[in-house]
């Protein structure tokens, strides 16, 4: 998890904590359907070797839920630091430095999903005021599921990038020794 | 189509970018956005590209794979049945000298078998491995390099998050990528047991001098042989049904969730458990399917920009086949000092890939090559990965970083001449796919 030395307080402070309970919320839900994934995958398998019935449209579910699997982790993945990055530049003992380029890291985090959210905006709406759904005739998903995952994940990525940027300026200012460490879990 | 000198600034920008530290998910989809926004003089075109990328780029079957494989991995880490297989291991090979790090190697090749990530056993058996050997009184750098060097079978012995992200960048079956990387992986693992074998001989002292011998392996009971027993039916399942057809990979990924379940059950794991290691699979894969999202854009840009062309007739004017891999490979050790393995790829494979076609070269074993070599340069310093993580695990003291990255010499020593014995002989990466069913 994060290691802030710096802690937010005020307004900041709270949306903050609104942030990570809707973050949380949003992987918890993420999860389930990941599960819910494999279950579906499973029973297509077993339907089809046992019974020679495959389910239709499993492809279809798959496909459009791993979508919104993706962008409900968005904003938690965000807020750990779980993106995947190089350290190398942390070595670097210039504190200043160092942090300044964590603060930039957060800005273009933020220009980037809010420039996502606004592009995706458009084809949300139309999707949603169309009914636009996507398949085979036999079996048909509704697309305003997914365009709503991917609006809402990364408007909140954006703001937890923010948050961050806030966090890691506070921490500049206050001087402490580690504000908002942009990564901090590790991957291979 | 860009000029030269465009290509140059994106491939400098993405670069710098990347050192900086800034995230890669970012430096991608960034380069990518601004980058044809200049190409096509109007940022409208960046972002309804970012759009259409974020909506349709994961919108495959194949991208479930990531999230699943990753999640049964997480599920039989949590069940202890890592632990199982290295006593049984342990067990089996008690008249061989330096047993315990055999078992680690041994155990390492099997549990690799149903992990997706490298990470996931380093930190595994160090938590293992590493009490027992120090028990044992093996030289402490032997031991951690034992460890972070063997981490590394679980990349190419299949269910690999390497090997699915490189078919998907390559636009290649990752059924074949998975079974093109069994014979590999198993040569791999043979020439790491051949040389602490060998070691072992030759400096009994860095063995502990026969103190394991005296320390009588834990006896395996019926509760051990359940774990070892159902990652060993998952390997065969996973692998068998990729082979004979009965799955797709996507289908063998839902199938080996629902085996790792029943192997947690067995082992009595708690739901609690489960639910963690959900969250964690969650937490790791997410990042990975935003790799791909903006991977995607910046293979577009690479496409409309004319870059890949370009680099690639550097590439053809450099002359024959195996400087041209000399130059791929000097790259991928570069990079791999201070970026993790999903990025590398996702970074030069999109131009790597019809680089090695060109030049004719076998696109299975290409790829193989390229994840022993990406592979390796998980246990270079400054920052190699797997060294980190052994590091992470372990709370000893004398544990340092600069111990286990001296310990892991020789593993990358063999990781590299395994990719060298490809290079020569493409048939050891080809010849099991060819027999596929």
């Amino acid at each position: 998890m994060r290691t802030d030395t710096y802690r937010p307080r005020g307004w900041l402070g709270a949306v903050d904590g609104v942030l990570g309970v809707i973050s949380k919320t949003l992987t918890v839900l993420a999860a389930l359907l990941m599960v819910l994934i494999a279950l579906l995958i499973s029973a297509d398998v077993f339907g089809r070797g046992l019974f020679s019935k495959p389910i239709i449209g499993v492809a279809e579910l798959v496909v459009n839920t791993l979508v919104i699997i993706a962008f409900l982790q968005l904003p938690f993945t965000v807020r750990i630091g779980g993106m995947l990055r190089t350290e190398i530049m942390d070595m670097v003992p210039n504190e200043l430095f160092k942090h300044s380029l964590w603060l930039t890291g957060h800005l273009l985090g933020a220009f980037f999903f809010a420039v996502l959210a606004w592009a995706e905006w458009g084809n949300m709406v139309t999707s949603f005021i169309n009914n636009e759904f996507e398949g085979h005739v036999t079996f048909a998903v509704p697309v305003f599921p997914s365009r709503l995952a991917i609006v809402v994940g990364s408007g909140l990525a954006s703001v937890a990038y923010l948050v961050l940027a806030a966090l890691t300026l506070g921490g500049m200012f206050a001087s402490r020794s580690s504000p908002a460490k942009p990564s901090e879990v590790q991957h291979g | 189509m860009g000029s030269p000198e465009y290509a140059a600034i994106i491939i400098a920008a993405l670069m710098l970018s990347v050192i900086l530290g800034i995230p890669v998910v970012l430096s991608l989809g960034l380069t990518s956005f601004f980058g044809l926004a200049w190409l096509m003089g109007s940022f409208e075109f960046g972002s309804s590209l970012l759009a259409s990328s974020a909506f349709g780029a994961i919108r495959a079957y194949e991208f479930a794979t990531i999230p699943l494989f990753v999640l049964m991995g997480e599920i039989l880490a949590r069940s202890g049945a890592a632990s199982d297989l290295f006593k049984l291991i342990n067990r089996s090979l008690r008249v061989l000298p330096g047993r315990l790090a055999l078992a680690t190697v041994g155990g390492n090749a099997v549990f690799g078998a149903v992990t997706g990530v490298s990470i996931a056993s380093a930190a595994a058996f160090s938590r293992i491995a590493y009490p027992e050997m120090v028990r044992a009184k093996y030289d402490k750098g032997l031991a951690l390099g034992s460890i972070a060097g063997s981490a590394s079978l679980g990349m190419l012995l299949p269910p690999s998050v390497l090997l699915i992200i490189w078919g998907v960048m390559a636009e290649q079956s990752i059924g074949k990528l998975f079974i093109a990387g069994v014979v590999p992986g198993l040569l791999l693992a043979f020439l790491f047991f051949l040389f602490l074998l060998a070691y072992a001989c030759l400096h009994p002292r860095l063995f502990g001098a026969g103190k394991e011998e005296e320390l009588e392996p834990e006896p395996v009971e019926a509760r051990n042989l359940v774990g070892a027993l159902g990652v060993s039916l998952m390997v065969l399942m996973v692998f068998g049904g990729i082979w004979f057809g009965l799955f797709t990979p996507t289908e063998a990924a839902g199938m080996g969730v629902l085996g790792a379940v029943a192997v947690g059950l067995a082992k009595r794991m708690r739901v609690n458990d489960f639910w963690h290691s959900i969250l964690d699979a969650g937490r790791i894969s997410a990042p990975l399917l935003f790799l791909l999202i903006t991977a995607q854009m910046y293979s577009r840009l690479l496409a409309l920009g004319g870059i890949g062309g370009m680099i690639g007739d550097l590439f053809l004017g450099v002359g024959d086949v195996y400087t041209v891999l000399a130059i791929m490979v000097m790259i991928w050790l570069l990079l791999g000092m201070f970026l993790d393995s999903t990025s590398i790829i996702l970074l030069t494979v999109p131009i790597f890939a019809p680089i090695a076609g060109t030049f004719g070269l076998e696109p299975l074993a290409f790829a193989i090559i390229g994840i022993l070599v990406i592979e390796a340069g998980l246990l270079t310093p400054p920052l190699g990965l797997c060294v980190y993580t052994v590091k992470g695990c372990v709370t000893d003291p004398e544990a340092t970083l600069g111990r286990i990255f001296r310990g892991s010499i020789p593993y990358w020593l063999i990781l590299l001449l395994v990719a060298l014995l490809v290079i020569l002989f493409p048939e050891l990466a080809n010849w099991l796919p060819e027999k596929m069913m």
